[in-house]
């Protein structure tokens, strides 16, 4: 069993981000989600749940028992995760769901212990100040200190969320190996102090039930990555500011060295099996500043997809062993500061031989969605439709045989489109950024214009707009340049000719249902390399 | 390229050899000939019993069945040289097409481009057509093919170039069919 918890703002971040990946055939198997966060209006958390939502609906359309079904992970693994709600609703644990919860409201009345709760948590009313009386509804502000200490005393008051962690660790060994891991922040406010508690608090949990085996805890911790303006005169100014991130940042490391150990002076506790540290040098730029709710609602960025990229190994492969059953960890690093390629990211499988497999997937996936853009508005569209009926790859592909009437995959294509659009976006966001600076070179894809509109980096709260439909131009181009090869040495990638003669000579073999074979086609033929006609 | 030109050139031979035998072999008696010419041959026969060679009728008829078989053959031999001719130039316009299509094929991922070869194909079968009229008036009004169609009955030499005119295109139609690309096929009418 798989779990992944996204604890925070970037937490949900780096969730979503699994999400894309998963969509694009890299997660497991099976997958289950859980969201923390105390402000449930945040814009990143919003976010994820949103691809959570999609990537669950679209799944629905196109596997199992639908009707346009794609079979198997061979020939098509997109959309192969089963991914579920940690604890069965939507996954989201608020550690406090009251109104105007503040932390004195947490604990409630002190008495004797009123002085020392004095003495740990400011009891000022002063906006900039206030932490007994900090309202808690739209997170911790960048006081981790007050959110750890609202969960810890959350955490023991029995909920869904975590009856389901629970329960997973009490079955580890009969359903297989348990994995867990816990995605957030090192700065910030709900993931940093989340972090770490709910990770002992599991950890806890396992040693109280007296299990030592087949369960691993992995952890990634978001070192500062980017870097947005303070807040104006005019705004709220009890957030977490850019400047403190990194103070903020090594002093919360000190903590995890004096928590874990450093392998030589300190003994540590043993919390995570794996812990993946990833940061960014120079942090990346983000104009505009919002606190909590539905504004913050941050870019996605490239340090992200390295998070993910450390879920889906840690998940494949499970945590890294050194051979002593010491917990590991692993940090984010590049060859050259102004440049990126695929080298530079580590890879998600423990097989030397399979070091590509992360761009293979994800060009792939990303020329699949490219002609997906370009196909499926003609196909949809009856007129265009029409048209298309004497094509021999129209037949090949048993389009001729699907009833639009009767079995209509109109709402199955629109369910993927929409997933297909989250990623392509999710792409852009990176792209740009990563660009943003004339001297970066980024050789991860081409995720931009005419595709996706032109990022608007002083609105941060829209999300990128990927176009309805590819001219039949802007297909040829954007299907040829879309995805970036690992080495420029490479062979090219086959065109979007080799596409259409894939499409009309060649048929999968597995039992893809209507439509589903269709779209497995077009994915498994946007291969990187050239088709292997046996 | 090679496999595409070959199954065009399979259809092309086959047409040419097919109609070539069908007309050939149809145009054996000398019934096949215009009846003028033997009428007016024979016209000459019949003072034949009057001169001093009297009696030399029927041998003047046997001179003239051996003219009219010379004749027959001539036309024949002529006839199938223009055949071969015109498909010459039926086939250097297919293998032409067939080398732009499957050129084109090599470069074509959109549906616009699979029918992008459309206008061409009837750009070349209306040449096709033209090569099928041409020929038939020159068959007709010059003696570059021998003069077969006017030696030959008028049911014939205008109803083999009216066949030719069926066949070269229904043969570049099949060869070009047969030849193009699957992919490429929406160029090709009724494929």
């Amino acid at each position: 069993m798989n779990i992944i918890i996204g604890v925070g703002g970037t937490g949900a971040k780096v969730v979503e981000a699994v999400q894309h990946l998963a969509a694009m055939g890299l997660g497991p198997n099976t997958l289950s989600v859980g969201f923390v966060d105390q402000d449930e209006s945040n814009g990143n958390l919003i976010r994820a749940r949103t691809v959570f939502d999609s990537y669950r609906k679209a799944r629905a359309s196109w596997r199992d028992g639908s009707t346009h079904r794609i079979a198997g992970t061979d020939e098509c693994p997109l959309l192969k995760t089963s991914i579920a709600p940690l604890g069965g609703e939507d996954g989201l644990w608020i550690p406090d769901a009251q109104p105007n919860t503040t932390l004195a409201r947490v604990f409630g009345p002190m008495n004797e212990d009123q002085f020392l709760f004095d003495a740990l948590f400011d009891p000022s009313d002063d906006p900039e100040l206030a932490e007994q009386r900090l309202d808690l509804s739209q997170g911790y502000r960048g006081r981790p200190h007050i959110g750890a200490a609202a969960m810890t005393l959350r955490a023991e008051a029995r909920s869904r969320f975590w009856d389901a962690i629970t329960e997973a660790i009490g079955g580890a060994g009969q359903q297989g190996a348990v994995r867990i891991l816990i995605a957030g922040s090192v700065f910030g406010g709900t993931g940093a102090a989340g972090f770490p508690t709910i990770a002992r608090l599991v950890r806890n949990r396992l040693k109280d039930a007296g299990i030592e085996r087949n369960v691993e805890i992995g952890g990634i911790l978001m070192l500062p990555y980017f870097r947005f303006p303070d807040p104006g005169e005019g705004q709220d100014q009890n957030v977490a500011r850019a400047n403190e991130q990194q103070a903020q940042a090594r002093g919360a490391l000190l903590h995890y060295q004096h928590m874990l150990g450093d392998g030589g002076n300190e003994e540590g506790e043993h919390i995570f099996d794996q812990l993946t540290l990833v940061g960014w040098s120079p942090p990346f730029k983000i104009d505009v500043h919002s606190k909590g709710t539905g504004t913050q609602r941050n870019p996605a960025l490239l340090p992200e997809l390295l998070a993910a990229g450390a879920a889906m190994h840690f998940f494949r492969s499970g945590a890294l062993d050194n051979g002593d059953g010491d917990q590991m960890i692993t940090v984010s690093a590049r060859r050259d500061e102004k440049a990126v390629g695929w080298p530079d990211i580590p890879s998600v499988t423990d097989n030397a031989s399979e070091q590509r497999y992360l761009q293979e997937a994800v060009a792939r996936f990303l020329r699949f969605a490219a002609a997906f853009k370009y196909w499926k508005p003609q196909i949809a569209d009856p007129n265009k439709r029409k048209g298309l009926q004497r094509d021999r790859w129209y037949k090949a592909q048993g389009l001729d045989q699907i009833g639009w009437q009767d079995d209509s995959p109109a709402q199955a294509l629109d369910d993927l489109e929409n997933l297909v659009d989250m990623a392509l976006g999710w792409c852009a966001a990176i792209d740009a950024y990563a660009r943003r600076d004339a001297d970066n070179r980024f050789s991860l894809w081409n995720v931009g214009e005419p595709l996706v509109e032109r990022i608007a980096f002083d609105r941060i709260d829209e999300d990128p707009r990927v176009t309805p439909a590819l001219s039949d131009d802007q297909f040829r181009r954007v299907f040829n340049t879309i995805a970036m090869k690992y080495s420029d040495i490479d062979e090219d990638m086959p065109n979007e000719a080799k596409l259409a003669d894939y499409l009309t000579e060649y048929t999968l073999e597995g039992q893809h249902e209507k439509m589903g074979r269709f779209i497995a086609a077009l994915y498994n033929f946007s291969d990187v390399r050239p088709i292997d006609a046996n | 390229m090679i496999q595409a030109m070959f199954k065009f050139v399979a259809v092309w031979f086959a047409a040419l050899l097919l109609t070539g035998a069908a007309v050939y072999f149809s145009s054996s008696g000398v019934d096949a000939l215009d009846p003028v010419i033997e009428i007016e041959r024979q016209k000459n026969c019949d003072k034949a019993d009057t001169g001093f060679d009297a009696g030399g009728k029927a041998q003047c008829l046997e001179q003239v069945e051996r003219f009219l078989e010379s004749e027959l053959a001539d036309a024949r031999s002529n006839l199938v040289y223009w055949h071969t001719m015109a498909g010459m130039v039926v086939l250097v316009i297919g293998l032409i097409f067939m080398v732009q299509i499957v050129q084109r094929s090599a470069t074509a991922g959109v549906p616009a481009d699979f029918r992008s070869m459309k206008g061409p194909w009837l750009g070349y079968l209306l040449a096709i057509l033209a090569v099928a009229v041409g020929a038939a008036v020159l068959a007709h009004v010059t003696e570059v093919f021998g003069q077969w169609a006017t030696i030959l009955n008028p049911a014939r030499g205008w109803g083999i170039p009216a066949l030719m005119a069926l066949v070269w295109p229904l043969a570049f139609w099949g060869g070009t069919f047969l030849g193009t690309p699957d992919k490429m096929k929406p160029s090709i009418p009724g494929a």
